[in-house]
């Protein structure tokens, strides 16, 4: 009989299961300087920007002189899924995911991102030329990047409005195509589309400019936080003191532009109010 | 009667002899030999402006410095600096301004020898990869796991349809890692890379719409130019680009049509290229500049000179004849100066040439003596033939003994190590004793010929003489007393006056070679000034690189270790597994000609797909400007796309196209594979253009060494080679070189103004055996001198290495006026009277000649020349005004002692 002997193929299958296997008993524990970036909504994948967080992880690590490392997730069912699996000390958040889940899992908030500079956000409903001019009869969907938190995304959209409305008459989906969605509102396919100040912004460089109309605008809105997971201790302190001194780095300059922020600025006050406000449930549903 | 007199009695008879019996042939042998002279001259007397060659071979510092050039060749260049200020967008303009300005300049080599305005991949060499950061490294071989099959792809078929199709694989984010490195791209590059596609996409439209399209392979994509790095200072506020052009030695400004060139490129990449402020500098275009503006401004004055000489000798004699006598005897003796220079040394150099000047504003002189001589025995009723008897036994002297001054003046730096003054010792010397021999044979022969003719008309009576300045000189110990108190109080001015090496300041004002000049040393690390040293091998280059960059006012230093990356073997481990990763490059041959229509529009859409994903994160990121380019390349895919599933056979339009692009692409591929397999970069590895600036003919290697300071200034210069000779004694280059020659300069004219003293005391002393007589023939020189100083002292006139070579032109002239007064003093047995004979105004007219044969140059741009004309004309004034009042006074003084004396 032939004498068999274990094939390299069945070597590499046990070495895979072995790690599988020491990793599933071995979760790795997330530092109170590791981060989670979590922007439902944003193009591309957590493969895509893996590099840039490594790059911010390295960098912190330099500043602070801890070990940091960090993940990014642009889908909302994976950032809620890596809270509690990561444990993470810190974050940046996207607004929507603020005020929804901000009690939820403790945030606190230690610094704000300054996308294009600005220190607030305003949010804009925009419908193609021939649309209703008042939202309130605007119907059908109206998709944007910010709304994939149902409850949070009315509330932040028409922050401001008195009386608040209980409802409005068109549903609210998030897109992690934000472009598409407006051309597809420009071309009549959905009913409209809801745009942050830099999507706003870059709409001027766009054809679809002239197809589009503004009919509801927010009021000032925070931008998105940097957070603690929990109260903030003496590492994420840190964290937020190094990101705050970005701006004025050389070295951080070309991570700042792939992180899509000016900088980092102090906690936008707002924040709280954000969290009452959706406590309170003064907000459209 | 001494015997000294004896001699110059029966010398100057002896010459009058000569003159009265041979007149005509004394006319026909000077002027056939100034005709021979002349041509034989512009046949082969040649001009070197080698600046190295105006001083000595043998020298220390000069004998290093030829041997560094014949080595590692002459890196003399012109410098094009461009101003970026500071943004991206001039940048992007500066480059492209080089661009223009090297593709001009290329088909020249007659004139331009190298273009060095930025450095391509391909021109670091095989090893050029290596040239990056280990970081940079990892990110390429890293890269190369996902762009690996993807060039394979391409490989296999380089054909467009498959290149659209590549890119949009890596666009549209399929694999995981690819897409990761598209979308963390430096936004720079991919500004590039969309600028790029544009383009290709644009030239494919035109094809497409022309009905007879280029035939294959179609030229000019410009792959080899990829990742070419612009040579912008560190500042980045300008772009240098570097030219070395082809030098004549044979011209005044060695590098005018070269210089005419580049100036030309430029002009048309201003047209081409709107917007950019440049211009054109370094040591070859500041000397042509000078040059250039010496020129323009010399014709200038020479002509001023011209009509006011004319006005003068009009308004004086009456008379053109005799001035045109004068200018006739001194034009043959420039000519045979010319034949001297040529048997002697066969040619003339940037300071000998000059000599020609220098005749000019002395020889003139001694031909007035003679003629006014001439013009005041015609008045008192001699016949011409005894006029010129007279003038030439009476004015002999005077003009030998100011003849026999200013050739000490000149032969006294013979031999000296500054071999371009040397020369024009030499040169100058030998001219004055040809102005000598012209005006005391030629130019009497001339007077009588002409005079037995009757061609001469007596001259008026009252111009050649000045008798109102008798009585103002009567008053002897008055006048003295005013002008020795005047000189005396102003002798604290007289201290101020210093020495400016500053060549910079001498140029024009304005001029663009200077402004620009002044932009690298004020705003960038660059000089067009660096010092120079040599190494035996790359340890020695390090440790003295080291030493260099650790010294005062030292500032870029350049070697062959700028060529030598680091971490060479971890980067070539990296590159070795990635180059596996790449499948063998096919001929470049292999590029397919046909076009497949209908596939070449799938691969467009692909690569709309590819876009259109980007494009969403180009929007949420706000990124406004590569969202509207990204629309732009959109729509022109759509609009390509189309028309090719409209019409697939019009796809044949793209063959030529295909072909082009397919070739370079594959060649780049070949060259990027075999760069991924170098080991390592040597000095002997490195290209040719690197290796012969870095590397010597005998395998030494330069270093160069760049100021930070401005080493214009004088003192800069200094601490700077001293703070490179504590490193390295053998340092050389120009700032060596321009240290040393400006300091052997300084000394070699002191020494000559200090042998000239002892020459000209000597001839005196020898002449009269009275030393009454030196003191009172240099006592106007003396004088003239000292007030000058305090002039210059009190305007903030500083000598300069331009107008100190007014110094022995004024010994001339001070010399001149007290020679000629003491000769007519002994002619009258007394100083009184002398006002009313022709001397005082022969002196005045002579002094007058020289002053408005340089007043011209007052109004030079030429900085140089104009403190040149400023200190001739103030010198030649005060020089008269001490040979018209102080001379006379000290002589009547002196007359009326010794009368007392004798009274006694």
């Amino acid at each position: 009989m032939k004498q068999t002997s274990l094939s390299p193929v069945a070597a590499l299958i046990l070495a895979v299961f072995g790690c599988a296997v020491l990793g599933w008993t071995s979760p790795a524990q997330a530092g109170p300087s590791d981060f989670l970036i979590i922007q439902p909504g944003q193009p591309g994948s957590p493969a895509e920007a893996q590099p840039v967080m490594d790059r911010l992880a390295a960098y912190l690590s330099k500043k602070t002189g801890e070990t940091v490392t960090g993940k990014y997730f642009n889908l909302l069912e994976e950032g809620l899924a890596a809270v509690p699996a990561e444990k993470p000390g810190w974050g940046i958040v996207g607004l929507g995911f603020y005020a929804q889940y901000g009690k939820k899992f403790g945030l606190t908030p230690l610094a704000s991102t300054r996308p294009s500079g600005r220190a607030k956000d305003v949010w804009r409903l925009v419908v193609p030329t021939n649309g209703p001019d008042d939202w309130r009869t605007l119907t059908g969907e109206v998709r944007g990047m910010g709304l994939f938190e149902k409850k949070a995304a009315p509330c932040l959209l028409f922050r401001g409005v008195t009386p608040v409305p209980a409802s409005q008459p068109f549903t609210l989906e998030g897109t992690g195509n934000p472009l598409k969605s407006l051309r597809d509102a420009a071309k009549g396919k959905i009913a409209g589309s809801v745009l942050d100040q830099v999507q706003y912004d870059a709409l001027a460089s766009l054809p679809q400019a002239g197809e589009l109309k503004t009919i509801h605008t927010s009021a000032e809105l925070p931008t998105s936080p940097v957070v603690a997971f929990g109260p903030a201790g003496p590492a994420q302190s840190k964290i937020g003191q190094a990101l705050t001194a970005m701006k004025a780095d050389p070295e951080a300059a070309e991570l700042l532009t792939l992180l899509l922020t000016d900088g980092f600025g102090p906690p936008d006050a707002d924040l709280a109010k954000l969290l009452l406000e959706n406590e309170n449930a003064a907000c459209p549903r | 009667m001494s015997l000294g007199r004896k001699i110059q009695e029966a010398a100057l008879e002896w010459v009058w002899r000569v003159v009265s019996r041979y007149p005509w042939q004394i006319i026909v042998a000077g002027a056939v030999l100034a005709v021979v002279c002349a041509t034989a001259s512009s046949l082969f007397l040649r001009l070197n402006a080698d600046q190295d060659a105006l001083v000595s071979k043998d020298l220390p510092y000069q004998k290093r410095y030829l041997e560094h050039v014949e080595n590692f060749g002459d890196q003399e260049y012109l410098y094009v600096v461009i101003r970026t200020r500071g943004s991206e967008e001039g940048k992007k303009k500066a480059a492209a301004f080089s661009d223009v300005v090297a593709a001009r300049l290329q088909g020249h080599p007659d004139l331009i020898q190298a273009v060095y305005h930025r450095m391509r991949p391909r021109d670091m060499g095989p090893g050029a990869l290596l040239f990056a950061s280990l970081d940079e490294a990892r990110t390429l071989a890293s890269s190369l796991t996902f762009a690996g099959p993807l060039i394979n792809g391409y490989l296999a078929e380089p054909s467009l349809a498959r290149l659209f199709a590549t890119a949009g694989d890596a666009l549209s984010g399929r694999d995981a890692t690819s897409a990761s490195s598209a979308a963390n791209a430096d936004p720079a590059l991919f500004g590039a890379a969309l600028g790029g596609l544009d383009a290709l996409l644009a030239r494919m439209q035109a094809r497409l719409a022309s009905a007879s399209p280029a035939s294959p392979p179609e030229p000019g994509f410009g792959l080899d130019d990829l990742g070419a790095q612009h040579f912008f200072t560190a500042n980045g506020q300008l772009l240098v680009m570097r030219i070395l052009p082809a030098k004549d030695f044979g011209t005044m400004d060695v590098v005018g049509k070269p210089l005419e060139l580049v100036r030309q490129a430029m002009a048309e990449a201003r047209v081409a290229v709107g917007g950019v402020e440049a211009g054109l500098t370094g040591r070859p275009v500041l000397q042509a500049d000078e040059m250039s503006t010496t020129d323009r401004d010399m014709t200038l004055a020479g002509a001023l000179a011209a009509v006011l000489m004319i006005l003068l000798f009009v308004f004086v004699l009456r008379d053109w004849l005799r001035p045109l006598l004068i200018m006739a005897s001194l034009a043959m003796a420039e000519a045979w100066t010319f034949g001297f220079a040529l048997i002697t040394l066969g040619e003339l150099n940037l300071l000998s040439i000059v000599f020609a000047l220098v005749m000019a504003g002395l020889g003139v002189g001694y031909g007035i003596h003679v003629v006014l001589r001439h013009a005041y025995a015609t008045r008192q009723g001699l016949n011409s033939e005894a006029a010129v008897r007279e003038a030439v036994l009476t004015q002999g002297t005077g003009v030998f003994l100011n003849a026999g001054t200013t050739m000490s003046a000149f032969l006294a730096v013979l031999g000296s190590d500054f071999v371009g003054l040397a020369h024009l010792g030499l040169v100058a010397g030998a001219g004055i004793l040809f102005c000598l021999l012209a005006q005391l044979f030629v130019l009497p022969a001339l007077l009588l010929v002409l005079g037995r003719r009757g061609h001469l008309s007596p001259a008026r009576a009252d111009l050649t003489s000045l008798p109102w300045l008798e009585g103002v000189t009567d008053h002897s110990k008055a006048v003295l007393f005013v002008l020795i108190l005047s000189a005396v109080g102003l002798l604290p001015w007289f201290l101020k006056v210093g020495f400016n090496y500053n060549v910079l300041e001498l140029q024009a004002k304005g001029l663009e070679s200077v402004a620009y000049e002044r932009a690298l040393v004020e705003e960038s690390d660059e000089s067009t000034w660096y010092a120079i040293a040599a190494a035996q091998d790359l340890d020695e280059v390090r440790a003295l690189k080291e030493r260099f960059a650790a010294q005062p006012g030292v500032g870029k230093i350049e070697s062959i270790l700028d060529f030598l990356p680091p971490d060479q073997a971890a980067k070539a481990a990296l590159y070795r597994q990635a180059e596996i990763l790449l499948a063998p490059v096919p001929d470049p041959e292999r590029v397919p000609a046909q076009v497949d229509g209908l596939a070449l529009a799938a691969s467009l859409d692909h690569l709309s797909e590819g876009l259109e994903s980007l494009e969403e994160k180009l929007f949420a990121a706000g990124a406004k400007e590569e969202l509207a380019r990204t629309e732009q390349v959109l729509a022109t895919l759509a609009s390509l796309s189309a028309s090719l599933k409209a019409d697939p056979s019009l796809a044949v339009r793209l063959s030529g196209l295909q072909l082009g692009l397919g070739q370079e692409l594959v060649s780049l591929l070949d060259w990027f594979k075999d760069s991924l397999g170098t080991e390592t970069v040597t000095p002997d590895s490195l290209p040719p253009a690197l290796k012969d600036i870095y590397m010597g003919k005998d395998g030494r290697f330069q270093i160069k060494i760049s100021p930070t300071g401005d080493v214009w200034d004088f003192d800069n210069l200094k601490a700077f080679v001293e703070s490179l000779r504590a490193v390295d004694p053998s340092v050389s280059g120009v700032p060596v070189g321009f240290l040393e020659s400006a300091q052997l300069m300084h000394r070699t004219f002191l020494s000559a103004g200090l042998w000239t003293l002892v020459l000209v005391s000597l001839l005196f002393i020898g002449y009269s055996r009275s030393l009454e007589y030196l003191a009172l023939a240099l006592l106007p020189l003396g004088f003239g001198l000292v007030w000058l100083m305090e002039y210059m002292g009190l305007t903030g006139l500083h000598f300069n290495l331009a107008n100190f070579f007014a110094i022995p032109m004024l010994i001339g002239v001070g010399v001149d006026g007290g020679v000629h007064l003491l000769a007519r003093r002994q002619e009258l047995g007394s100083a009184h009277g002398i006002f009313l004979t022709s001397s005082p105004m022969a002196v005045a007219l002579s002094v007058a000649t020289t002053v408005i044969g340089f007043c011209g140059l007052l109004a030079a741009h030429h900085r140089g020349l104009a403190s040149l004309g400023a200190v001739m004309v103030i010198g030649s004034v005060t020089c008269m005004v001490g040979c018209l009042l102080i001379l006379p006074a000290a002589m009547k003084l002196s007359s009326a002692l010794r009368f007392k004396r004798g009274l006694r």
